[in-house]
Parts: structure tokens; sequence; C-alpha cells
């Protein structure tokens, strides 16, 4: 799985937001809060990448949990699948 | 390429020739002429008109509007609009659907979804007080300087033609919303990120996101927001000058 388009992140009132690059021609599909796992998960998602290799990353970088960190991984995966946002 | 109906324009001061297919255009521009030598050509090709129509379409299936108009001079109003809009989000600056007015040297800018009552409000202000300015009534263009967030009065000012060719610093931004009693309090940008992008022009190219999101930015280190519910009553008028004087 990959993202169609690059997340953009910004600080505003020390909330990161998140909002993809370009716009198809359908338009903006909304701003997503994030926080910083969020954050990784979604720029590792910007090239192709499996749930295991996807988790395998994640774990090198955080001291947590194996099952939390899918769920927490998953959790992403739907929000982004729900706007549209990955392909494969 | 049709020349002879080519004219100069100056808004937000940039300085456009704009080449149009009709007459239109040239009409609605009235207060914006110049005769400084213009940084940017805006040519309308059939290309940006199918485009056009193209976008507008599927923009009216989205909003389920089979209405909207898609005649050739309203597409020409869209297009030079949108080139516009481009290179003004390449120079610091962003479209805004909004109304501006000035007050004591003061910007106040109104944001709502449309039909909500944007342009009665701004009326209100100009029944309560008698030193209310409106500098545009639905697409003003802000631009950033060392100084804060400008506002400027454009061609585009919706169907009462609210405008005039001024500016002024942007001190409040106001999201506007109905209710039966006048209040207004300070709000966060952080909660109202997606009503302001889709009050923000956002250029169609692959960069055009993130310079609508870098305004959006600025404008919450220089312009206070505040969240107004009102009524129709010039009261709401009142009550929103009180509440925003700091």
């Amino acid at each position: 799985m990959k993202l169609k388009n690059r997340i953009l992140f910004l600080e505003i009132e020390n909330e990161t937001m998140g909002v993809p690059a370009g716009l198809d021609e359908g338009g903006y599909t909304g701003m997503m809060k994030v926080n910083g796992t969020a954050r990784d998960i979604i720029e590792l998602l910007e090239n192709e990448i499996s749930m295991d290799e996807l988790t395998a990353k994640m774990l090198e970088q955080y001291d947590i949990d194996e099952e939390k960190l899918r769920s927490d991984i998953q959790s992403v995966i739907d929000v982004l699948n729900s706007k549209g946002l990955l392909e494969g | 390429m049709n020349k002879q109906n080519s004219f100069t324009i100056k808004v937000a001061g940039f300085v456009f020739e704009v080449r149009p297919v009709s007459r239109i255009m040239y009409e609605s521009c009235v207060g914006y002429y110049s005769e400084e030598e213009p940084e940017c050509v805006i040519t309308v090709t059939q290309e940006e008109l199918e485009y056009e129509r193209k976008l507008t379409e599927i923009a009216a299936a989205k909003e389920k509007r089979p209405d909207i108009e898609t005649t050739d001079v309203m597409l020409e109003r869209c297009v030079i609009h949108r080139m516009i809009s481009d290179y003004v989000s390449q120079h610091q600056g962003a479209m805004f659907h909004g109304a501006l007015i000035e007050k004591d040297g003061r910007g106040y800018l109104f944001a709502a979804k449309s039909g909500t009552g944007k342009t009665t409000h701004i009326r209100n202000w100009q029944k309560v007080f008698d030193d209310v300015t409106v500098v545009n009534g639905d697409k003003p263009i802000l631009r950033l300087t060392e100084d804060g967030i400008y506002g400027y009065g454009t061609p585009w000012c919706g169907k009462e033609r609210l405008n005039s060719n001024t500016s002024v610093k942007l001190e409040n931004l106001i999201i506007l919303e109905r209710s039966d009693e006048n209040s207004i309090e300070r709000a966060n940008y952080k909660d109202y990120m997606n009503q302001l992008f889709t009050q923000i022009y956002i250029p169609k190219d692959s960069e055009g996101m993130g310079r609508a999101f870098e305004m959006i930015h600025h404008l919450s280190q220089h312009v206070r927001l505040y969240r107004l519910g009102c009524n129709m009553d010039p009261q709401s008028a009142v009550t929103a000058y009180e509440g925003m004087r700091e």
C-alpha cells in the first residue's frame, strides 16, 4: 500500500494538521488532526510498504507493544482509506 | 487570440493584462483599470474554457446542483478569476471567499457558508455605524507583508457588487453562524480548519495546497479569529464590534 498524494503537515496552535498535497478534480477532501505516531506512519506510506514492513520500521523508532502498534497503524490506514488517499 | 478586447487592471497591487473573449469582464472591472506595465498576462483560451466547464460540472455534481450555469460568459469570468488567483497564490497572497469591511482603519473579514447572511451582516454594520467601508463583499485578496496581512478589494464582489478599490490591514477574521441570540467569542484556528479551507482559494497545481496551507498558518499568527453567532438584526453589528474591541 502507498499514499496517492504526499500529505502536508502544518502546526497550528500546537496541533499538527495533515492534508493531501495534491488535489484531484473532486477538490478538497478534508483536514486530519494527527499525533506524532500517526505522522510517522503516514510519512512511511509515501513509498510502497506492507503492513509488516511498516510495523517493523515503527518498532525501530518506538518502544511500544506490537499489538497496540498494529492497531494504531490500522486506525490510520482506515482514516486514509475512508478519504480515498491510499492506492493498492 | 482576440487582442482587441485586451485591457489592463491593477488588483491588490498586481498589474494584469487580461485578454478575454467577450467584453463582459471589461465592464465588471470598472475602478481597476490601469495604465501600468503588466507583470502577468491572463489569456482566456478555448482549452481553458473547456477545462473550467469540466471543473464546474464536477463541482455541480458533487454539490448536487445541476442548475449551476455553464454559459461561456460565466465560464470566462471563472477562468480569469482562477488564473489571477493562481498568480496571487504564487506571490504570498490568496483569494479568500468572505466579506471584508474596514472601520477605524481596521479590517474585519467575515467568513461563512454560502447563504448564511454575510451580506446582510455587513449591511447591518453600515446601518449602525456611519464610517464603515465595504472593501469587498465576496472575494477579497489577502497579501502577507512584513507588517501583517492586508486585504484588498477586487472586481469579484458578488451579485450585490459591494467593493471599493482599497486595502486595509486585516485584524479580525470572523466565522459567522446563524443564531437566535447574538454572541461573539474568540476561537481557535485548529477548530475551523475545514471551513477555512473551503473559503480560501486552493490552486490546482501540485504545490497549491501547500501555499494555501501556509497562508492559513500566517493568518493564525497575525489575525485574531472569532466565532460570531448572529441573527439578522442590526444589533448584531454592535455585538460583533463591541466583542472585538480589545
